[in-house]
């Protein structure tokens, strides 16, 4: 094992590879709060990927609604369950030493999956990332009862008809999910032919299907179970991060080279999605870049903050957490930032507004943002979930993106305008 | 051994749809879960909040609910009723003021003038007749 610096728990951890990076990272903030469930991410991947014989199981996008749902079944539940077995009362942050720069949510006393395996004895001996192969059933049922918990019977010609759980008063919310192409990738670690690599020029994790045998290794050992076994090829599977378009190099929609967002990304109607690239230093922090969008909400404002980040892969999707579901819950799924990313969210200033208006703006991929300031349009009380109140300052600012070569290529104003076509004049209006 | 029926009358099990069974805690195949404590009224005013920063008006909104396959809100409106909806987004509206202005822009008129013709293309079935000789499956 070697020892690998991860700035998403504050502190170094054992890893089987030595450390190195990617010149630049594939990343995605998901805004849960914007979040309908409506799967339409789920089908654009599938009917790009995942359509053929032997893969009628595989959903690399998915949603699931927390807390009833998974795919595969309960697997964050079994998980934590297993590493809280591991290292029992110990899993637990000490937030208190937060630095904006090593240690942004603090530093992680518990052990990580990479931590936790090697006293975890299988039949086949010591695992190298604590983990679980799910069984068939678990991958059969995507979203089966998730969004009916109310412990209703079956009733003909309804929608509805749920399982018999116990009623939870309403609350839940949905959580998309992608491979998170991990800094340190548990699958990557746990196969046994080395047929798992992360791309230099993009950090996007790939499996070789010349090397892979099938193992399924690489399935027991993403925390995340976003690697999927192929009965017809024998082999395991995973999202390829959409890398033609990633690399600019799909013709049709990139004619002059120019990176774009994923499939999933580029179809999410409810604009919850922001997809990009981020520079990489050699010691594997996110190189300073203020004005690209990613790093700015991740590292700079730390409003959208990483999927269990306790795992120890250092997954590069973060997620700005629903403001509604409870706290505690919260803080297991994406760490003590919680706090600190909700009080942003809820009373954005007038930079943040602005930089989240870009979600879904543009299918290019977006290396840098500007702001041009507009005049001051409203003011309104909000009251914090702290329970502090705050006047929000509402500016009509202009938010500028930029692709990959610096070229413009959108530009949004926090007031929308309307765009109204004379019926009698246009040639096809309706 | 026969197996009892409802009918009484043969070897089967009757046909029942599962979502009718009892559920049995110990079946490990079955779904079980543990409540969770929340308060659907913080999740109502946050997702009003959100279509509200959208622009959208309170009819639209409450429309929301009624659809059975947006769960989350269809949930809502099953827990605390049409009333009990209205009153939550009425009440989010007064509270926050709503952030909700609109600028029309109207557009200049299409310039039919200086447009080039579009380009007839007839659409018709090619000749499918394939030639006996040239293929081995040709019938």
């Amino acid at each position: 094992m070697s020892t690998v610096y991860n700035w998403q728990l504050g502190r170094e951890m054992a890893y089987p590879f030595e450390e190195k990076h990617p010149r630049r990272q594939f990343a995605f903030v998901f805004n849960i709060n914007r979040c309908i469930g409506c799967q339409t991410c789920t089908m654009a991947c599938k009917s790009t990927w995942t359509f053929s014989k032997g893969q009628e199981h595989m959903w690399w996008n998915n949603v699931e609604t927390k807390p009833y749902g998974g795919y595969p079944q309960h697997w964050d539940a079994k998980l934590l369950g297993m590493l809280e077995a591991a290292n029992p009362g110990g899993q637990s942050w000490n937030a208190a030493t937060a630095d904006d720069d090593a240690k942004p949510y603090g530093a992680f006393d518990g052990k990580t999956i990479f931590e936790a395996a090697p006293n975890h004895v299988g039949p086949d001996g010591p695992q190298v990332a604590l983990g679980y192969l799910p069984t068939d059933a678990e991958w059969r049922s995507p979203n089966i009862h998730e969004d009916v918990a109310a412990g209703e019977q079956w009733k003909e010609g309804r929608f509805g008809g749920s399982a018999q759980l116990p009623e939870h008063r309403v609350w839940f919310f949905y959580l998309a999910r992608i491979c998170n192409h991990c800094t340190y990738p548990a699958c990557l670690a746990a196969c046994p032919r080395q047929a798992i690599y992360k791309r230099p020029e993009d950090g996007i994790v790939l499996i070789d299907q010349e090397r892979c045998r099938g193992y399924r290794k690489c399935v027991e050992g993403c925390p995340y179970k976003k690697v999927m076994y192929r009965g017809t090829t024998r082999t395991s599977e995973k999202c390829v991060g959409c890398y033609p378009r990633v690399e600019g190099k799909d013709e049709s929609i990139s004619p002059g080279g120019e990176p774009c967002e994923t499939r999933c990304m580029s179809a999410c109607v409810g604009k919850i999605r922001l997809q990009g690239l981020v520079a990489v230093d050699d010691d594997g922090r996110w190189t300073r870049e203020p004005s690209n969008p990613l790093y700015y909400l991740i590292r700079d404002r730390k409003v959208a903050l990483p999927l269990y980040p306790q795992f120890g892969t250092e997954p590069n999707g973060f997620y700005i957490p629903p403001r509604w579901a409870p706290r505690g819950y919260l803080t297991q799924m994406f760490g003590p930032g919680v706090d600190h990313a909700l009080e942003q969210y809820v009373c954005p200033d007038r930079e943040l507004l602005a930089v989240l208006q870009l979600f879904r703006t543009q299918r290019q991929i977006l290396y840098r943002f500007a702001i041009e300031q507009g005049p001051k349009v409203a003011e309104i009380p909000v009251v914090l979930p702290s329970g502090r109140e705050r006047v929000q300052e509402i500016f009509n600012d202009t938010v500028v993106g930029y692709n990959k070569f610096d070229k413009e290529v959108v530009r949004i104003t926090i007031e929308e305008p309307t765009f109204e076509r004379p019926k009698a004049l246009h040639v096809n209006s309706i | 051994m026969e197996m009892e029926t409802q009918g009484g009358t043969g070897r089967f099990a009757p046909k029942v749809h599962p979502l009718s069974r009892s559920a049995t805690p110990d079946d490990p195949m079955d779904l079980n879960a543990a409540a969770v404590p929340g308060d659907p009224d913080v999740l109502i005013n946050a997702l009003v909040q959100e279509y509200a920063w959208m622009g959208w008006d309170g009819d639209e909104i409450a429309a929301l609910f009624h659809d059975p396959f947006y769960p989350m809100l269809h949930g809502l409106l099953e827990a605390l009723g049409e009333t009990g909806v209205r009153d939550r987004i009425n009440a989010v509206f007064n509270r926050d003021g709503v952030f909700r202005f609109r600028t029309t822009v109207h557009e200049a008129p299409d310039d039919h003038d200086h447009e080039p013709e579009p380009e007839v293309v007839q659409i018709g079935a090619f000749n499918l007749k394939r030639k006996e000789q040239d293929h081995v499956d040709g019938l």
